[in-house]
Formats: structure tokens, sequence, C-alpha cells
């Protein structure tokens, strides 16, 4: 049977994941949710092209594999932490651009469109990250 | 008057706009603050210090009205601008989602001091560029 790291069709990937096959596995000498995570980061940094690693990411999560890895990885710079960290960062680079285009007299267009998909994005994450909600604390 | 791209020290930094010096100045052949604004992007990893002073360098020219016009529309072919700043965040928080659906991340989370609260201010900041958006909207 093909390990998980190296099937890049999504419809086999998915196929895999039906099967018994171990969601524990390694690939390339790591936990296979660690180097799916990692493609993901590198997708987002243009490192990489295909975004298929969102799909795969997502569905090893839906099949339950251990997410304990990506707490302690050794690669900094793909692991949790650092995401969490380089977020709050372009966060803050954000709300301050954002402070600053408020002094742009004809700002529209495109900027407006982006604005309001920024704006259905944040409320949906918001929604989405609340510690203290019935539904994290099920 | 030294340019303002070549003080490394943010103290002086603040001490040269307080003294007049142009925050609309180049450096690099860039406009200062898209200069600072491209350095800050390509940082993929926070490892000291260094990014915290251009973090505030940053905020320090847009607060003393550096224009931000080059920022906002980039020049062709150019990544490093707005919109590329948001397909960023829009990932990573896309990423961040997924791994919340874990039943296992989120009891992980929670058990440790530094992941909550890193949540917890992700959310705070969050709510502040919700915020910022509502009030871009109502002067568009």
């Amino acid at each position: 049977m093909k390990k998980l790291g190296a099937i890049k069709d999504l419809d086999a990937f998915r196929a895999s994941l039906a099967s018994d096959i171990d969601v524990n596995q390694t690939w390339c000498g790591r936990p296979v949710i660690e180097y799916y995570f990692t493609e993901c980061m590198r997708y987002i940094n243009r490192y990489r092209n295909d975004a298929n690693c969102f799909l795969q990411f997502s569905m090893l999560i839906e099949a339950e594999a251990d997410v304990f890895p990506l707490f302690q990885t050794v690669y900094a710079e793909y692991g949790l932490k650092n995401l969490m960290e380089i977020l709050y960062l372009e966060l803050e680079i954000l709300i301050i651009t954002l402070s600053g285009m408020k002094k742009i007299p004809d700002i529209a267009f495109p900027f407006a469109k982006e604005r309001m998909r920024l704006k259905s994005e944040v409320e949906a994450w918001i929604q989405n990250i609340i510690l203290t909600d019935e539904k994290y604390n099920e | 008057m030294r340019k303002l791209g070549s003080i490394e020290s943010f103290d002086a930094f603040v001490l040269g706009i307080a003294g007049g010096a142009d925050v609309n100045s180049t450096w690099k052949g860039y406009p200062l603050v898209q200069f600072i604004f491209r350095e800050l992007m390509h940082i993929h990893e926070l490892k000291n210090d260094q990014h915290k002073t251009l973090l505030k360098k940053y905020q320090a020219l847009v607060m003393a009205g550096a224009d931000v016009t080059t920022i906002v529309y980039g020049s062709p072919g150019d990544y490093d601008n707005f919109f590329d700043l948001s397909r960023y965040i829009v990932l990573r928080l896309k990423l961040l989602s997924i791994l919340l659906s874990s039943r296992q991340a989120k009891a992980l989370i929670l058990q440790d001091r530094w992941y909550s609260g890193a949540l917890r201010e992700l959310q705070t900041e969050l709510r502040t560029l919700s915020n910022q958006l509502d009030e871009m909207e109502s002067v568009e």
C-alpha cells in the first residue's frame, strides 16, 4: 500500500483513509500530519504551488490523526507556534496599514471589494476561534 | 540629516521623525514605508527583537503620516502589497481553523498556557481588525 505522503491524487488519498491505513504513519522521517501541515505553510509562503495540501491536511484531521507532533515539531518555521506568531504579526501589519489607508482620499475599488471579503472572513474566524464558548468546552 | 532608513535604533528612529525627517523618504530605491513593509512580509519565522523593532518602526512611520499608497496598490508583478498580506492572513486562518476542528488540538491548546493565550490574542486582534474594517466602510 502506498504511503499517505506519496499520494497526490485527492480521490486516492480519500480512498486510502477510508481503508484501514494508519493515519499516524510517517513520511520523510516525520509524522504525515506534520508533513502536510508543513506543505500548507510552504504553500502560504509561496514555496509550492499545489493547494491540495489543505484538503489532505483537513482529511487527516477528520480521520483523527494525532496532532500532538504539531505542538512540538523541531521544524520551528513550520510549527503551530510559528503559525500563530506570524499570523499575529501579519494582523498587526494589516491593522497598521489600514490606519494609514484611511488617509488616502480616493481609495476605492478594488480595495472596497477586498475589504468586504476580508470582513466576511474575519467574522467567520472570530466565531471559529472563540475559546470560551460552549462549542469549545464540549 | 541622516536618512530614516539608515537608523537602526527605534528610539533614534522616532527622534528622527520628531525632528522633522521626511517620512516619505526613500531607502534602497523604495519609499521607506514600503521597504519596511516588504521586510516584514518576508518574515516567515519570528526569531528575535529585530522583527519587533521593524514593526514598531512601520507603525511609527504610518502614524506620522507616511503615504501607504504604494503598499495598497503595489507595483506590477510585486507580491508584497496589501492584497498579498490579506492572502497570507486568510490562508493562515484557514489552516488554523482546520487544526482547531480537531478535538485533540482543542484539548492540547486549552491545557497549554502559551497556546491558549496566543489564541485569545488572535481573537482580540481579529476583533480590532473587524472594527477597523467597519470604520473604513463608513467613509468609503
